[in-house]
């Protein structure tokens, strides 16, 4: 094999990806060649030295294409019968079983962040009269049914994905420290508290714009804290005990 | 950047250690299509099939992506040592 065949194969064989033929020849190659075996000894450090690095916060874009992505991909899997997939080689990194799961609960939590950022708009609950009224034309304003139902849909995913990372908190991730969860829990119970009291209000007085945005304030630190809580798991899941601190300080922070 | 092979007999490693910070930084310039691969396969530990899955492309895609990445850290860092 010359550097030209090697080349492209470098990346797949320093993770193993390579059959155990190829692997041979590229081993051999690199044995004769000072240029190959560099770039395989720089990309070991690289790929060793990326593992040690804490999330990376993709584009927002990108996060919202994944959550589509993941639900898709959920929704095959419910419908279709499962495909068997030959097992790689070797395994490049520990995968989590569940991994798909935390995929689907970061996906459910960006639904729920835009069902709540959408719900926090000033004219989202506001009468639909009002909004036609000011509005003056016939562009098809958002109804009271529809604002109901968006809320009501916001609240399920909400409920979904609160229900899902208790069960994965609870029974699901070894990984998770006892006074982690009970911090988690703490922590939930008084903003579930501040939930409960802004709901009571947005009761008594559908059209308090304070009684609004104070719930989804109190909403909204609840999502935050839910989503520290999904790196949380990520890191602790990872092995990552330096990032776990992090964001365990991140979501105590972010509710203190 | 120039993703040819190197040259026969040409240099070995150019990297040291790798410092979090220029690796950081070197990541934040990659382009967004590799740097996505990057991110997800050799950062948070996705394999190719799922990070396939994740950004519509395929499994080979997501490989040459990675490759590409790799090869444009290599050089950028080796610029900052």
């Amino acid at each position: 094999m010359t550097c030209t065949d090697v080349h492209p194969l470098l990346s797949d064989y320093v993770d193993r990806l390579v059959t155990p033929e190829v692997h041979a020849a590229v081993a051999a190659h690199c044995d004769a060649c000072a240029s190959c075996r560099g770039v395989v000894a720089d990309f070991e450090r690289l790929r060793d030295a990326a593992r040690t690095l804490g999330p990376i916060t993709l584009p927002a874009h990108l996060w919202m294409e994944i959550a589509g992505r993941v639900r898709l991909e959920q929704q095959g899997q419910r419908t279709t019968t499962p495909v068997t997939v030959a097992p790689p080689v070797i395994t490049p990194r520990a995968a989590s079983a569940d991994r798909w799961q935390w995929l689907g609960l970061a996906a459910a939590l960006l639904l729920v962040t835009a069902g709540v950022y959408v719900m926090s708009q000033p004219d989202a609950a506001a009468p639909a009269t009002e909004i036609a009224a000011a509005d003056g034309n016939v562009s098809a304003p958002p109804t009271v049914e529809t604002i109901g139902d968006t809320l009501l849909r916001a609240q399920a995913e909400y409920e979904l994905a609160i229900a899902q990372l208790e069960d994965m908190v609870t029974t699901g991730d070894p990984s998770m420290s006892p006074e982690v969860v009970q911090t988690l829990q703490r922590t939930v119970g008084t903003i579930d508290s501040a939930i409960a009291e802004s709901r009571a209000a947005l009761t008594e007085n559908p059209a308090s714009q304070p009684a609004r945005t104070s719930l989804f304030e109190a909403l909204g630190n609840k999502v935050s804290l839910l989503q520290q809580t999904v790196v949380l798991m990520n890191e602790m899941r990872q092995g990552n005990a330096s990032g776990a601190a992090e964001a365990a300080a991140g979501a105590k922070t972010k509710t203190s | 950047m120039d993703d040819a092979p190197p040259p026969e007999g040409g240099r070995g490693p150019i990297l040291g250690v790798v410092d979090r910070i220029d690796l950081e930084r070197a990541v934040a310039e990659l382009p967004d299509g590799c740097r996505e691969v990057f991110v997800l396969y050799d950062v948070e530990g996705f394999e190719h099939r799922e990070v396939g899955a994740m950004l519509g492309i395929s499994d080979g895609t997501s490989k040459s992506q990675l490759h590409k990445a790799r090869l444009r850290l290599r050089e950028s860092l080796g610029r900052m040592r």
